[in-house]
């Protein structure tokens, strides 16, 4: 699942992960995302930090205290490798970050490892 | 390895960068009026946030470097560590209308002012030098001196574009980054044979100056390491960066800068016009439409689809017994069309709050530049209106704005002493009124001086000075053409477009402008526009065989009068008496030259009108119906005809013209006085109505060959086409082009040119071929470019002189002036059918062609 209120970020991203044969659905902010979650099961969470009401921290909270998505890895995608949102996501739960500007290439990358090391390695 | 092409989210990330900047203008306008939610400070801040996110990404990083300078800046102010002041307002507006100067040149890849970025970005340097200045230890004063100085050698191995990488957008990031400088290494280019294009060769020096940490370096060659040699020199910068100097020597460094940059010097403010076309450049190419009104569209497509299903198990067994159920059903795919139709239409509709809101700037703007205080009040925003009408009254909202800031509202001393508050009030206004939305700009200044006008008036010789007016029509004048009461012309207002170019803006849409004025109290203007441009509720008329449309709105009422209804004025003269008022009557038949219609009032239809002040009742045969019409450009594929709207395909496949009531009166005043406010007197109106002379009138079509304009008959035009698809035939007079295929008809093209012995030009896009039908013989001509329609009376063609060495006088019609042209009108029948045309029947192609025709 991606979450951002960008929407051409949002497509980017889906596009990309598609293209490395990934399925993907979209949220456009925290409220969509908790909906689209309290339906859906995905592998993976990749959210936007600064969006309007809900923000990114706020969500990995609330999906968090969500039994089936307790353990999903979730990624936070950030403006600024030293945000200190990365460090309050990381206490939070999330379980890495993309930093914008990023190439599809990187975060087909990012995300593979990702996947590998929680459903694989484990 | 992914083959993502960014260019498909370009559009996407270019709409949502510019509604982000438009609603980031907005807030901080309100930041302005002094509000300071936390959620308004998150909403600017997030805006650019985003666009910085997504440009850098999509590879923009001009873009990403210039919002990035801008978020530091907007982030200190939502954290409080500096207050928003109107200077400090002024620069982000400033930064506003440059991030959509960087958006709109990367849209179109056309170049970047870089003087107006790199005079914006001293201008908030200055901003943190100034705080450094007077708070050293504040939060920049650290983050300057944590500046490093990163020097990298980074050499690719030959096998590094294999692996998929691209060095290029490994630069792109590190600029982000910081200040970053680069020096590539031939040394390892092989001489060009042994070149090897799948390889890299190439290796970089790089300098950057960056906050950022090594570890944060270190991470953008994460993904390459492997496949280079890579080395990172750092130290941390003893001295802040060049930019930055020590507090309290600010003037000194403003010196440097000043040598430096040039353009800084020049205090050089970006062209006010430019960033205010910009500004309206950014138009709604795209629309947001709620999920609900789509869903709404799917599940009426699903309705429309199980009615065509039972149609067809209908019509698959059908007799008459099932006449009902059909009857039914078809009148169930009328609903679903109709409640289809309204659906896609209020797609296109949007709140009118898209136009208020972009107005808050103008007001800001142009009041601060005139010394004026300005308070814009907004109401009615959610009113909705058809996009493509948007776009087209955004323009001359503005000027009537400016207007009104700048001949309206007085100055704050003068208001002052009227005892009126310092402060004027422009109060924009929407409502929905009858199929129209009517929006009203209205302000409280001074209203318009009717001295002023009527000496204007007499002095351009508009009024006739023997002629009283009252007030109301001389408020009127100001949309004349060429009127314009400024004392001064300002940078304002007065930029050679009159009010005239706003009422014929807002008429070609189907409005119409209004204004009221009280001495000393206020001026309003009213327009009123059409919901929408594509469909109109409108009225069926019959003239002889024709069917004509009338907007049903502009409809006071129709009746069918006694005969002593009508008089006769002065012989010609018809008016009908209704209700004490004499109204001239106008019959359409006469106007248009319809043969075989009604032309006796009692016997037709007269429908009564009111455009621009003036009533009149029009006569036609009959109504035929009521209908709504969806309305189609006649420019698309012709060009604007005087007194229509557009034109409509009716049911059984006609096209029937869509009347423009506002144009009808003027249409005939047009041919007899230029000056018709002289002309009040609505018995003269009737007079030049009736007179033939007037009416019957001859149509030209206009085109030019170098400098000289000419006309010929519109009769002897079949269409217009573009110069394409000429086919060369050998052994053919000179002035012969070529052929062409007109739908399946090989047609000669004679260029006109050779014909007038004129100089040979090159054909570009505004060539046209006028498609001529001369007896029966289809021909086209190549001229420079197509101009008008003029219609002339037989008074207003002048026989023309011997003066012609281009041709024999024998191949002219005459000569008429249209305003300040002359126009040569040519008699196309004899000209191309003199003698050495005839040659064309020698050339074997197309006279067995058109023998065809």
């Amino acid at each position: 699942m991606v979450v951002d209120d960008v929407a051409s970020m949002c497509q980017l991203i889906k596009a990309a992960l598609e293209s490395a044969g990934h399925r993907v659905i979209e949220a456009h902010d925290g409220d969509e995302a908790h909906v689209l979650a309290l339906t859906k099961k995905v592998h993976l969470v990749i959210t936007d930090v600064n969006m309007p009401r809900i923000n990114g921290l706020e969500l990995i909270r609330i999906l968090r205290t969500m039994t089936s998505y307790s353990h999903t890895p979730i990624l936070v995608l950030t403006n600024d490798a030293k945000d200190e949102n990365i460090e309050k996501a990381r206490e939070l739960g999330a379980c890495g970050w993309v930093v914008k500007p990023f190439t599809p290439d990187k975060l087909i990358a990012t995300v593979n490892q990702v996947l590998v090391d929680k459903y694989v390695n484990n | 390895m992914s083959t993502i092409d960014l260019r498909q989210f370009h559009a996407t990330f270019f709409a949502e960068s510019f509604d982000g900047l438009t609603s980031m203008e907005a807030n901080l306008l309100r930041l302005e009026q002094g509000e300071r939610e936390r959620e308004l400070l998150d909403t600017i801040f997030r805006a650019i946030h985003s666009i910085k996110g997504s440009s850098g990404t999509f590879g923009f990083s001009e873009i990403a470097q210039f919002t990035h300078i801008l978020e530091t800046l907007l982030d200190e102010i939502r954290k409080g560590s500096r207050e928003p002041d109107s200077h400090l307002i002024d620069v982000l507006l400033e930064s506003v209308d440059c991030v959509r100067h960087l958006l709109l040149s990367a849209e179109r890849e056309t170049p970047v002012d870089a003087g107006r970025i790199t005079q914006l970005e001293n201008k908030i340097a200055a901003l943190e030098v100034a705080d450094t200045a007077t708070q050293p230890t504040s939060k920049y004063a650290d983050l300057a001196s944590t500046e490093h100085h990163f020097h990298i050698r980074f050499y690719p191995s030959e096998n590094f574009f294999i692996g998929g990488n691209d060095p290029i957008s490994l630069f792109r990031m590190l600029e982000t980054m910081g200040d970053l400088k680069t020096q590539i290494d031939l040394s390892r280019l092989p001489s060009f044979d042994a070149l090897d294009p799948e390889r890299c060769y190439f290796a970089w020096q790089l300098d950057l100056i960056s906050e950022a940490t090594r570890e944060q370096v270190e991470e953008v060659f994460d993904w390459v390491i492997d496949e280079c040699e890579f080395s990172l020199d750092e130290k941390t910068l003893a001295a802040p960066l060049p930019t930055l100097v020590e507090p309290g020597a600010s003037s000194l460094h403003d010196d440097a800068r000043a040598i430096k940059d040039p353009t800084a010097e020049e205090r050089r403010q970006p062209d006010r016009r430019q960033v205010e076309r910009e500004r309206s450049e950014v138009s709604t190419t795209n629309i947001h439409v709620s999920t609900g009104k789509v869903d709404r569209l799917i599940n009426m497509v699903g309705e429309l689809v199980i009615t065509q299903s039972i149609l067809n198990q209908i019509g698959n067994h059908f007799d008459m017994s099932k006449l009902p159920l059909l009857l039914n059903d078809l009148a169930q795919l009328e609903r679903n069309t109709r409640e289809l139709q309204e659906s896609v239409m209020s797609i296109r509709m949007v709140p009118i709050s898209h136009v208020f809101n972009r107005y808050s700037r103008i007001v800001r703007d142009t009041s601060a530049q005139l010394g004026k205080k300005v308070e814009l009040k907004i109401s009615g925003e959610q009113c909705e209106l058809d996009r493509s009408l948007i776009e087209k009254i955004v323009d001359p909202f503005a000027h009537l704005i400016r207007n009104s800031i700048d001949h309206g509202i007085e100055t704050p001393a003068l208001r002052k002493q009227h005892g009126k508050p310092e402060q004027g009030t422009i109060h924009l206004h929407a409502e929905h009124c009858s199929g129209s939305v009517v929006i009203t700009i209205s302000d409280d200044g001074q209203g318009l001086d009717h001295d002023k006008i009527r000496a204007k008036a007499l002095e351009r010789g508009l009024l006739d000075p023997q002629v009283t007016i009252s007030n109301e029509q001389l408020e009127q004048m100001i949309f004349l053409p060429g009127f314009s009461t400024a004392a001064s012309v300002t940078d304002v207002s007065g930029r050679g477009v009159g009010l005239d170019v706003v009422r014929s803006n807002i008429q070609s849409i189907g409005g119409k402008v209004d204004v009221r004025s009280i001495a000393g109290g206020g001026t309003q203007f009213t327009l009123r526009v059409p919901l929408t441009l594509a469909i109109l509720d409108g009225l069926l008329l019959s003239v002889g065989d024709e069917v004509f449309i009338l907007p049903l709105t502009q409809i006071i009422e129709s009746l069918r009068p006694a005969p002593h209804d009508i008089k006769t004025v002065a012989d010609a003269c018809r008016v009908l008496h209704i209700r004490n008022e004499y109204l001239p009557v106008l019959a359409l038949h006469q106007l248009f030259a319809v043969p075989n219609a009604v032309s006796d009032p009692t016997q037709g239809i007269l429908v009564l009108l009111e455009a621009e002040g003036t009533r009149f009742a029009l006569l036609v045969d009959d109504l035929v119906g009521q209908q709504q019409v969806v309305m189609k450009s006649l420019e698309a594929n012709y060009h604007r005809v005087e007194g229509m709207l557009g034109a409509t395909i009716l049911g059984n496949g006609k096209v029937a013209l869509i009347l423009d009531v506002a144009a009808l009166p003027r249409l005939i005043k047009s041919g007899v006085s230029r000056h018709w406010p002289k002309e009040s007197n609505m018995e003269q109106l009737g007079k030049v109505v009736l007179d033939p002379a007037n009416i019957v009138k001859q149509e030209f079509l206009t085109f030019t060959l170098g400098n000289e304009e000419f006309g010929l008959e519109i009769l002897k035009v079949q269409e217009i086409r573009s110069y394409d698809g000429i086919t060369k035939i050998p052994n053919a007079p000179s002035f012969l082009q070529g052929v062409i295929n007109l739908r399946g008809v090989i047609v000669p093209i004679v260029d006109m040119r050779m014909k007038f012995n004129l100089n040979k030009t090159e054909y570009n896009e505004f060539t046209v071929v006028i498609v001529l039908n001369l007896s029966g013989r289809t021909m086209g001509v190549v001229v420079d470019t197509v101009s008008d329609v003029i219609a002339l009376s037989k008074d207003e063609i002048k026989a023309a002189p011997e003066f012609s060495k281009m041709f024999a006088t024998e191949y002219l019609l005459g000569l008429a002036a249209v305003e300040q042209r002359m126009v040569i009108l040519v008699d196309i029948e004899r000209l191309m059918t003199h003698q050495e045309l005839a040659a064309l029947d020698d050339v074997p192609v197309q006279t067995k062609e058109v023998e065809h025709v």
